[in-house]
């Protein structure tokens, strides 16, 4: 072999080094209804954990849609009677939006590509009921970041239309969340949220009082399907890979009629 | 619109043009059927009058545009049944049965009873969520008739509506030509 092909060679295996060792995302998809009672109002949980085959930081969270079992009543909920506005969830965080508005709640883990590896907790995520857009429903999503990570972060996800097993389709693009102004983008470890009335209260005039109450979750089928109620969800990353996670709730034993 | 549904709805369903409309394919059919049933009755002896008579009316039009305000009767599952009174050209109890086939779409069954007759229909429609109000927007097609309507007619009416999400009390309106 001439010293120049092994030159080439060797300038072809170093300048591949990075991108060859690049970590490859790997991603587990949690998901529970509270209650799991067949035809009753729940909430939906929703959480997942990114992680990386070589166990360095994963790749920054670009997109995730999340697709959700069929036959999910999202008609008769009383879930998001107000609308949020982005632009007032900024300027003014959460109280800028009526308590009517709200969905759900959660926090989520992220790490800085300076850090430690312990991660960091982000608190505070706000699930908000948007503006529709083409007549879908949009989930706003705020999210209170404290050290390192001092942001407050408002992004949008649309209820699509779902296919085959799946009803509905949240599709979700992430941020990029700067570690320090003009820095890299903090990767997301974690994220756990809800969709539903537990801890939520809302409010209403009633004989001119205002009064609290909770909200009508989104409603589960009456039918549970064989192996459970699908979730599916897939994750973008910023190095362009694609993750899909499956998770499915089981089907709530059947209710024993006292005779 | 059968009376299973267990709602109703307020409103009036179209303003009643009773001009007769008669196509000319109608007009020669009923001469035709009228010429048969004299020869027919000639041929068995009979009364022609009593051959000809429940069928030779003309068909008519209607130029509905009814709106009703619904209450919740009942929901089961991804079904909710409203019931009140139409108001406009036909007018009666109005039963609206809404299912919800997507988180965008909606079918529905209607059944109004105007006076002296029923109507049933069935309709897809858009559905969209905007904070304390949904909406739903499609068309409707009569299918069934009963009594003075019994030949009503119509495939592609305007339905529309708003559901207040706080309470279900639903809007309905529908528009378009109808015979019957």
């Amino acid at each position: 072999m001439s010293r120049a092909r092994i030159i080439t060679l060797a300038l072809l295996v170093l300048g591949c080094l990075p991108a060859c060792a690049q970590a490859a995302q790997t991603v587990t998809l949690h998901t529970s209804f509270t209650p799991d009672r067949l035809g009753a109002s729940t909430t939906i949980g929703f959480g997942f954990t990114i992680g990386s085959t070589t166990g360095g930081l994963p790749s920054p969270l670009t997109h995730v849609s999340l697709r959700m079992p069929k036959g999910m009543n999202y008609v008769t909920t009383t879930l998001g009677l107000a609308i949020c506005k982005p632009e007032a969830l900024v300027a003014k965080g959460l109280s800028g939006c009526s308590p009517n508005s709200r969905l759900g709640y959660g926090s989520a883990f992220v790490e800085v590509p300076f850090g430690q590896g312990s991660g960091r907790e982000i608190p505070e995520i706000e699930a908000l009921m948007g503006p529709p857009h083409d007549g879908n429903i949009v989930v706003l999503f705020y999210a209170n970041g404290l050290a390192p990570v001092y942001a407050q972060i408002v992004f949008a996800g649309e209820l699509l239309p779902g296919e085959g097993a799946f009803g509905g389709n949240l599709d979700t693009t992430i941020p990029q969340i700067p570690s320090v102004t003009n820095g890299p983008p903090v990767s997301i470890i974690s994220v756990q949220s809800t969709i539903g009335p537990s801890h939520l209260t809302y409010y209403k005039h009633v004989h001119g009082k205002l009064v609290g109450y909770k909200p009508q979750g989104i409603s589960l089928p009456l039918k549970c399907p064989h192996g459970g109620f699908p979730f599916s969800a897939q994750f973008t990353f910023l190095d362009g890979s694609q993750v899909i996670a499956t998770h499915s709730v089981p089907c709530p034993p059947p209710v024993r009629r006292h005779k | 619109m059968g009376r299973d549904i267990n709602s109703h709805m307020e409103g009036s369903m179209g303003n009643k043009s009773l001009r007769p409309r008669t196509p000319a394919r109608l007009r020669i059919s009923s001469a035709a059927f009228a010429l048969g049933a004299v020869a027919t009755a000639v041929a068995f002896g009979t009364g022609a009058a009593g051959a000809a008579s429940p069928h030779a009316r003309a068909a008519r039009s209607l130029n509905l545009n009814d709106s009703a305000k619904l209450h919740l009767q009942n929901k089961h599952g991804l079904v909710l049944k409203e019931t009140g009174t139409a108001k406009g050209s036909l007018g009666g109890p109005l039963y609206l049965q809404l299912d919800v086939t997507s988180t965008r779409s909606v079918t529905a069954q209607v059944q109004v009873y105007p006076k002296g007759g029923s109507i049933s229909g069935s309709a897809k429609a858009s559905y969209s969520v905007a904070g304390s109000t949904a909406t739903f927007s499609g068309t409707l097609a009569i299918t069934k008739g009963g009594g003075t309507y019994s030949k009503a007619k119509a495939s592609a009416l305007s339905f529309s509506g708003t559901i207040q999400r706080s309470n279900d009390a639903v809007t309905v309106h529908v528009s378009g030509k109808m015979s019957y």
